[in-house]
């Protein structure tokens, strides 16, 4: 069947959830106080920011092996450059970013999207890896939207970051106080 | 040399009103250029940008990611109302000529003949602007490239092979020092963009500088533009401190650029009697192709264009099917890897290729045929601006087209493979195969990464009111006081960048409207004939 009937209740909800987002979750159990070690994001929710964290990691697999400590640092790192990067943006799209992942954090939304009343944090790699791709090869242009974003934010979050520059041989600019070994002209 | 006069928006304490001869809002190619010419000719000059002035040479971190925050409006990434298009403006001291790649075209032919048979634009033939791009590429070095690196090289070869028509890009460079990071802001302060160029020129000849405060608004009394009105920004250039911004001038010249140009107008309540404001804005829509080559490419070194092929542009006629150019698109690991929208497995081993990759850029042009009308410039609750541009079967056959083109000059290049920047496209191993694959390949937003450095249009020129906002001067029909003196004036896209048409526009009006004002003012006067000899 083309059009399952989960996909159309996926679309449908995500679509409505878009909408109602921002009046909906001001009547809802917000997690607004960071919990307690977090950092103090300028732009990123504490939503927003736990999905990152769950989404990163699997769109850039064997890129970022989540148990080295390293890499740990650089996600964190990358998540403060990703912040920093949305603060500068205009409050509308501050506001549409932040409706994304609110919505993508509904319960209803994870039962639909991962299967599982789990949080995005405690979803396994692959729950998550399978909606990531369910979403990039929707018949919706929604949930294509919603694949695009989260792959982006990832990109940004993490190919800035000079810890993840040998592993794509990219050696890095030729001043600065990033300046790398360089085989630049 | 005295001392520049800058005020900066987020350290300003309380509220600021300068007067002046001439306010002129944004600093990109045509409000910079404009103010250096209306400053030389002993004018005082007020400049209000909405981003901050990042000397470059300074912070010379070469990062993508606080750099395209920092010096992009929206980060880079300024959506179209259904988001399939990312536009890239700058907001910064100097606009787009602060980050853009250099390329400094000539308006085509074809295109300003277009605009005579079918815009009644009779002013702006090619030999009526030859003299203002001659004098715009000598005053920022305009020369063509001769030493591309291997991303370029490989486009030539592809070309040459292909029997394609194909060409040195001409850049505005001085003692370039061929890093590849003019997507940053020029390191070395060798680019000759508006903020090393015009800007500082501007400000020694008595021009004042606003920066990080959002024109609001233009004050309206009758057919006259009083002020300019702005607020003050955050060090985060987002949210108002509260401190506004007056700038009082007899004449005010609006170079936002598209989409921003329009909509301060719109804001602001300008007469619009036959509803042209912010329609007919246009984006030359640019599409992608990566290719994996056999050669160690290392696309993020070295000018990023350098060569670009014509073959392509005008094929089907002026007013036939969309048209394109095509150069390359080298750049560091942000911009080349999000043209990749691969998970997991794919994308680590995709990226892991990046010094091997090839990617292919198509700018297709709008505005020309019937079913080409562009985009729409909307105004949110709050004032901002987003545009409004529908795909249509039109584009999309621009964007099938040119990623044929794309991959037959990759595979001639010597490519492995090649990968339209598609999400749901293959990775072809040989022309054959992307040809059929292209042929039958699903194009749907947002699977086709679409972006475009070109936004134009939205307050064409012409001599027609009924047909235009402003005059072939940039003078507005309406106001008495206002012109527009940027790339929102162009009655179709290009067909090339657009920034030299810019430059040498904003060029020609403002020295016309400096001697409009020098008849006026016998003090000017002679202060503009002196600076001309």
């Amino acid at each position: 069947m083309l059009l399952s009937r989960r996909g159309l209740l996926q679309a449908g909800l995500l679509g409505s959830a878009a909408v109602w987002a921002g009046g909906l979750l001001g009547c809802v159990a917000r997690r607004d106080s960071p919990s307690p070690g977090a950092t103090q994001r300028a732009a990123l929710s504490p939503p927003a920011e736990e999905i990152l964290r769950a989404v990163i990691p699997v769109v850039l697999g064997p890129l970022l092996a989540a148990t080295d400590p390293a890499r740990e640092q650089a996600l964190d790192a990358g998540l403060a450059s990703l912040d920093d990067y949305l603060a500068h943006l205009s409050l509308p799209l501050q506001q549409e970013a932040r409706n994304v992942f609110d919505t993508l954090d509904l319960l209803p939304l994870r039962v639909l999207l991962l299967g599982t009343r789990q949080h995005w944090h405690e979803a396994p790699p692959e729950t998550i890896e399978a909606f990531l791709r369910s979403a990039r090869d929707s018949r919706f242009s929604l949930l294509r939207r919603s694949y695009v974003f989260l792959q982006s934010m990832a990109v940004l979050a993490w190919f800035d970051q000079p810890s993840a520059w040998h592993e794509i041989g990219y050696p890095g600019p030729p001043l600065g106080p990033y300046a790398g070994s360089g085989r630049h002209a | 040399m005295s001392t520049r006069e800058i005020h900066v928006g987020h350290t300003l304490d309380r509220d600021l009103m300068l007067e002046g001869d001439v306010a002129i809002v944004g600093t990109g190619a045509g409000g910079a250029i404009s103010a250096e010419i209306l400053a030389r000719a002993g004018l005082r000059v007020l400049l209000v940008e909405e981003g901050a002035y990042h000397d470059t040479r300074q912070d010379p971190t070469l990062r993508e990611v606080p750099m395209f925050a920092r010096l992009y409006r929206e980060g880079g990434v300024q959506p179209t109302k259904d988001g399939a298009i990312a536009i890239v403006q700058g907001r910064t001291v100097g606009g787009s000529t602060t980050v853009n790649w250099t390329s400094s075209f000539r308006t085509p032919a074809p295109t300003l003949r277009h605009w005579r048979d079918v815009h009644g634009i009779d002013a702006l033939a090619p030999e009526d602007l030859a003299p203002w791009f001659e004098r715009i590429e000598q005053r920022l070095h305009i020369e063509p490239w001769q030493s591309p690196n291997l991303n370029n090289a490989l486009l030539a070869r592809g070309a040459a092979r292909l029997g394609w028509a194909h060409a040195a890009i001409p850049r505005n460079v001085r003692d370039c020092g061929n890093l590849g990071y003019c997507g940053l802001g020029c390191p070395l302060g060798a680019k000759q963009s508006m903020d090393r160029t015009a800007v500082p020129d501007a400000l020694d000849h008595g021009a004042a500088l606003v920066t990080r405060v959002r024109a609001e608004r233009l004050q309206l009394s009758g057919d006259r533009v009083t002020a300019v009105e702005g607020v003050a920004l955050d060090e985060y250039g987002v949210r108002a401190t509260g401190k506004r911004v007056w700038l009082r001038a007899p004449w005010v010249v609006v170079a936002a650029a598209a989409i921003h140009s329009p909509a301060l107008l719109m804001r602001s309540g300008v007469p619009d009697p036959h509803a042209l404001l912010g329609k007919r804005t246009f984006l030359q829509i640019h599409n992608y192709s990566l290719a994996l080559m056999p050669d160690l490419v290392d696309p993020f070194y070295g000018a990023p264009q350098s060569v670009y092929i014509d073959q392509f542009t005008w094929r089907d006629g002026v007013t036939g099917r969309a048209g394109f150019n095509m150069e390359v698109a080298g750049a560091q690991p942000v911009v080349s890897l999000n043209l990749w929208k691969g998970l997991g497995t794919e994308m680590a081993e995709f990226a892991r290729r990046l010094p091997h990759l090839h990617t292919m850029v198509s700018q297709i042009r709008d505005g020309f045929h019937p079913d080409s009308p562009g985009g729409e410039v909307h105004l949110r609750k709050d004032g901002s601006a987003v545009l409004d541009y529908p795909i249509n079967e039109y584009n999309w056959d621009g964007v099938r087209s040119s990623y044929l083109a794309m991959a037959e000059c990759q595979f001639a290049a010597g490519a492995e493979s090649v990968h339209p920047a598609c999400s749901s496209a293959g990775a072809y191993r040989g022309w054959p195969e992307a040809r059929s694959g292209i042929g039958a390949l699903r194009l749907r937003s947002p699977d086709v990464f679409l972006n475009s450095t070109h936004p134009l249009g939205g307050c064409a020129m012409g001599s027609d009111p009924r047909t235009s906002v402003v005059d072939t001067y940039g003078r507005h029909h309406q106001m008495a006081n206002l012109a527009v003196f940027d790339g929102s004036v162009f009655p179709t896209s290009l067909g090339v960048n657009p920034s030299l048409s810019i430059y040498a526009l904003a060029a020609r009006n403002a020295s016309a409207l400096a001697e409009r004002i020098a008849a006026r003012r016998p003090d000017v006067q002679q202060e503009s004939r002196h600076e001309q000899q």
